[in-house]
């Protein structure tokens, strides 16, 4: 009995002796001289907001996968999903600004923190640079009654429309707001849950109208089940030419997702620097181009000052419009 | 559907690296859902990145042998301890395990095995001939057909009702009250929160579903002189005999129909479709007081179902290029990875891989059945392990399982919390399964509530004029009352509300 | 007794759920349209209410032979305890030494000898887990200060 006690005691020490010397050998780093710069020395984390397969997901594999040529070490892809990317941004918010955390973002950088209140805000973290934009287009079953822009500004003036959303306060929503505060048409929108059902609303004819990223519904508007009829960027797409922007028809509703990474606030302009070089580099790498083209998003490059101001001025943008809209 | 694209599809995917590669996904996908709280589109989304090289019939194949398999092998867990690997197994546990517990945990897994197997088959095949038409059937339900659609599926929580009727509501409204927490999904404000970020998405169903099983669970066994370990007993009967098969044919037919109807919604899948077959396979019994005392026709019906699902989830996202669940989701993803629209340009463009993976899913299923088979004496050795060790090793499970969700240690809490409210739930003879149901319906009953007001501008007749909505629900009203109204006939005391 | 306990937790949840339900909007956004946030919540916490003072007055009524007597048994708390342990604890010493320990009291707990094999099978279990979950199946696992 006593011998048993002992080397259950013994082993127990064994144990925590070995972890102890395990994590010491981990820690090897030792100091950096302030003088060198020697970023990045391990691998880099990037986390993404979304569920390991989602979009943001694929999108930060992608990326991280060919930026780390230039940048020299591995990106290491973290999922934190939750609450719209509250999650994320709470967890990036409190992690070391030494350039070893960074955060893949979309338009949700600004939009989560208005619609929910969460405490971390766009202005908790320092922009590295933006590397694209996807589109948002209003959609129609190919067959029913809209087939045009002038149809939905008709109609919607006649009865009120069941505009489908993905969410409340989203990007999608935005644009349907704006575009009922200008035309004067009348919307009823009915949230829903992310895609899968929303699509099925609309192809049912169970609702009239929505608003989604082209390359969702590549597939249905080629096979003409679906219609393109309008969208809320500055120019038309490459890929949809004959999809008029709203800013032809005389409304000038710019509302786009916008995709970027940011890092916590405070990191050393140097590390800043050599994550935007990597990006940018990455974005021309082919495996890049053929994600964004496969997912229709149009690359637009801006720098972390130019990317910051921007930030700021969506803020500001969508900040106005819900509350306009009664969201917040 | 074309018999010659089918067979060439086959031919493509009867090639040894194919057919290793989708043995290897139903394998992992197996293991994945046997594990309490890793589940099928855990699973997917895990082993997503090694499709990236392969062929798309062979990666695609591979992912959709992971669903398969996991959707069949959360049963193996259900039985064996009693704790459902995934939610769509929640009803095996009824009756697998007190099948279990009386020796024939064999022909438990056996009849779970070949039903799981018949249910998919037979989707799949539904899925090959009757893709574009399902499609539109699939289309015609709108928020007003899926909200009749959940309340019916809530109904069935009063056949779960074990003695009191009455205890089993309140555990249904409890798991209904459970599921409102969270961010109102058409207002955007946080309900219940109590100011936790945490908390924004609700509880995820994965932590709260295993604290309710297994780890109350664990925390019963210790006190009983019962173990879940049957290191003494003997396991009789391996397979289940071939009169006994025959009797639960009904069963598996009528389940394999319901369940592949069910998996082709958009947002309901295997683990509705596991409930309303549970209850069906009740109702029309021969024998329905067997039910939960050790029936096999009650492990035959849930597991049809619940595969029968998953050939009916692929109408909408081969069809439509839609996806019906998270898992379907992820599909989606990885179809477009490999450069493929699913949708109505698949058989356009893709026709191809379209049959290959037909051929596949058929692959599929015979693979988890030849292994389940084969398998059953080394899955009924898991109960030789020591109980004091056991019982440890489900926490640790169980652990993990609500860890990876959310890579988050605030659900393993949550999954404690369950624990102990499932404990004292047990012990009071409160029926725990209603709050699972309540707490995967619940969400689809309220949205769907709304979004249909807002449709019909507010009027509650839209109910009544829509004619799915309006079947559903009086099948859901005849099918609670008929049993009330038949004790009261036959002048049986009913149990008392 | 324990029964009546219980019922009126449910009691209580319900009314706090009424309660806090008032504090919801009643309508949804922008459109107004259709049930507000508020109406699910309130319609469930009235129900709740109804049905457990039903059952409370039938628990009242039930003579004192029909009462599901419960017992908690120490050891099921000890073993709780042990969960909640590893719970807290993993974050700080990492996942495979607080699951060893964790398995290790477990199994010691619930069969009272102290015993090397035990803590052998402790240590392989533990291992068998971080193998299969993080290496083989790339699961994340809670990391701690230790491993």
């Amino acid at each position: 009995m006593f011998n048993k006690k002992r080397s259950f005691v013994l082993l127990l020490v064994i144990a925590l002796m070995a972890s102890l010397v395990v994590t010491g050998c981990g820690n090897t780093s030792g100091t950096t001289t302030v003088a060198e710069f020697k970023y990045p020395e391990k691998p880099v984390n990037l986390v993404v907001w979304g569920s390991p397969g989602g979009g943001s997901d694929i999108f930060g594999r992608t990326l991280g996968k060919a930026s780390e040529g230039l940048l020299g070490k591995p990106i290491v892809v973290e999922n934190k999903p939750g609450g719209g990317g509250a999650t994320a941004m709470a967890y990036i918010a409190a992690e070391k600004a030494d350039g070893y955390t960074t955060l893949a973002v979309t338009t949700n950088l600004v939009l989560t923190p208005l619609t929910k209140g969460t405490p971390n805000t766009f202005a908790d973290f320092d922009p590295v640079i933006m590397v694209g934009k996807d589109a948002t287009m209003t959609i129609a079953n190919f067959a029913g009654e809209f087939q045009s822009l002038d149809d939905v500004i008709r109609i919607g003036k006649e009865r009120t429309l069941k505009w489908g959303t993905f969410g409340i306060g989203t990007t999608d929503h935005v644009a349907a707001a704006i575009l009922e505060k200008l035309t004067g048409i009348t919307v009823d929108f009915v949230p829903f849950d992310g895609g899968g059902e929303a699509m099925a609303a609309l192809l049912g004819g169970h609702i009239d109208l929505l608003n989604g990223n082209p390359s969702e519904v590549a597939s249905q508007i080629e096979a003409e089940q679906l219609r393109g009829l309008g969208i809320y960027s500055e120019e038309r797409l490459v890929k949809y030419n004959d999809v008029p922007t709203f800013k032809e028809f005389g409304y000038d509703i710019i509302v786009e997702t916008w995709r970027g990474i940011v890092v916590p606030k405070g990191t050393p302009d140097d590390v800043k620097n050599k994550l935007y070089e990597s990006f940018k580099a990455a974005l021309d790498d082919p495996s890049m181009v053929k994600y964004y083209e496969d997912n229709d998003i149009v690359k637009e490059v801006m720098n972390g000052s130019d990317f910051s101001n921007f930030i700021t001025e969506q803020n500001e943008f969508f900040k106005t419009i819900l509350t306009d809209m009664g969201i917040i | 559907m074309d018999l010659g694209l089918l067979l060439n599809g086959f031919v493509e995917i009867l090639v040894p690296y194919n057919i290793m590669i989708t043995f290897f996904g139903v394998l992992m996908g197996m293991l994945f859902g046997a594990l309490p709280g890793i589940n099928a589109s855990m699973g997917v989304a895990l082993l997503l990145p090694l499709t990236y090289g392969m062929t798309p019939i062979a990666g695609l194949t591979m992912l959709l042998g992971i669903y398969c398999g996991a959707i069949y092998g959360g049963s193996i867990t259900a039985i064996l301890i009693n704790t459902p690997g995934t939610t769509a197994a929640a009803c095996t546990t009824f009756d697998g395990h007190k099948l279990a517990q009386q020796g024939k945990a064999g022909k438990a897994l056996g009849m779970a095995t070949i039903s799981s197997y018949i249910g998919g088959t037979f989707s799949v095949i539904v899925l090959i001939v009757l893709a574009p038409v399902l499609a539109k059937v699939a289309l015609k339900f709108g928020p007003p057909e899926y909200f009749a659609l959940a309340v019916f599926g809530l109904s069935i929580i009063t056949s779960l009702a074990g003695d009191s009727f009455i205890k089993a509501i309140m555990s249904g409204v409890f798991g209904l009250m459970v599921a409102t927490v969270g961010m109102d999904m058409m207002n955007g404000t946080p309900r219940y929160t109590f100011d936790q970020i945490a908390l924004l998405d609700g509880f995820s169903f994965i932590p709260v579903l295993i604290g309710l099983f297994a780890v109350s669970q664990v925390l019963i066994n210790v006190e009983t002189s019962r173990s879940l370990s049957m290191k003494d007993t003997k396991i009789q009967g391996m397979l289940p005999s071939l009169s006994e098969m025959k009797s639960v044919g009904p069963t598996i037919a009528r389940s394999s129909v319901i369940g592949t109807l069910v998996g082709i919604l958009p947002g309901a899948g295997a683990t509705i479709a596991s409930f309303i077959c549970y209850n069906e396979g009740k109702r029309w019994s021969k024998h329905p007081e067997e039910f939960g005392n050790g029936s096999l026709e009650g492990v035959a019906a849930p597991e049809a179902g619940n595969n029968a699902a998953t050939g009916g989830a692929m109408v909408p996202l081969l069809s439509l290029g839609i996806p019906g669940s998270e898992t379907t989701a992820i599909l989606l993803g990885a179809f477009m990875i490999q450069g493929i629209s699913p949708g109505p340009l698949l058989f356009r463009d893709n026709i191809h891989v379209a049959y290959g993976i037909f051929a596949g899913l058929l692959l599929a299923n015979l693979a988890f059945l030849i292994i389940g088979l084969f398998g059953v004496k080394l899955f009924v050795k898991i109960l030789q392990i020591p109980e004091r060790l056991l019982m440890p090793l489900i926490v640790s499970m169980a652990f993990v399982g609500s860890f990876a969700v959310k890579n988050s240690l605030f659900n393993v809490g949550i999954m404690m919390a369950f624990g102990l409210i499932g404990y004292f739930m047990r012990k009071l003879k409160f029926p725990i399964t209603p709050v699972v149901l309540a707490l995967v319906l619940g969400p689809m009953a309220e949205a769907s509530l709304r979004r249909a007001l807002i449709l019909s501008g507010g009027s509650w007749m839209i109910f009544v004029q829509r004619p799915i909505t309006f079947v559903l629900l009086i099948i859901t009203v005849i099918s609670v009352m008929f049993p009330i109204i038949r004790e009261k006939m036959t002048g049986k005391k009913a149990n008392s509300i | 007794m324990a029964e009546k306990i219980a019922t009126g937790i449910f009691f209580v949840i319900g009314l706090i759920w009424l309660v806090m339900s008032f504090s919801l909007a009643s309508n949804n956004f922008g459109g107004g349209m259709g049930l507000g946030p508020d109406f699910f919540p309130r319609m469930l916490s009235i129900m709740m209410i109804i049905f457990s003072t039903v059952h409370f007055f039938k628990l009242m009524k039930s003579p004192k032979e029909e009462e599901i007597k419960i017992k908690i048994y120490r050891l099921s708390a000890y073993i709780f305890a042990a969960c909640v342990a590893y719970l807290v604890l993993v974050s700080l010493l990492g996942y495979i030494i607080t699951t060893f320990l964790y398995i290790s009291l477990t199994v010691y707990l619930i069969s009272r000898k102290k015993s090397l094999m035990d803590l052998v099978a402790a240590l392989v279990a533990t291992l068998c887990l971080y193998g299969v979950f993080h290496l083989l199946l790339h699961v994340p696992l809670p990391e701690g200060f230790f491993i």
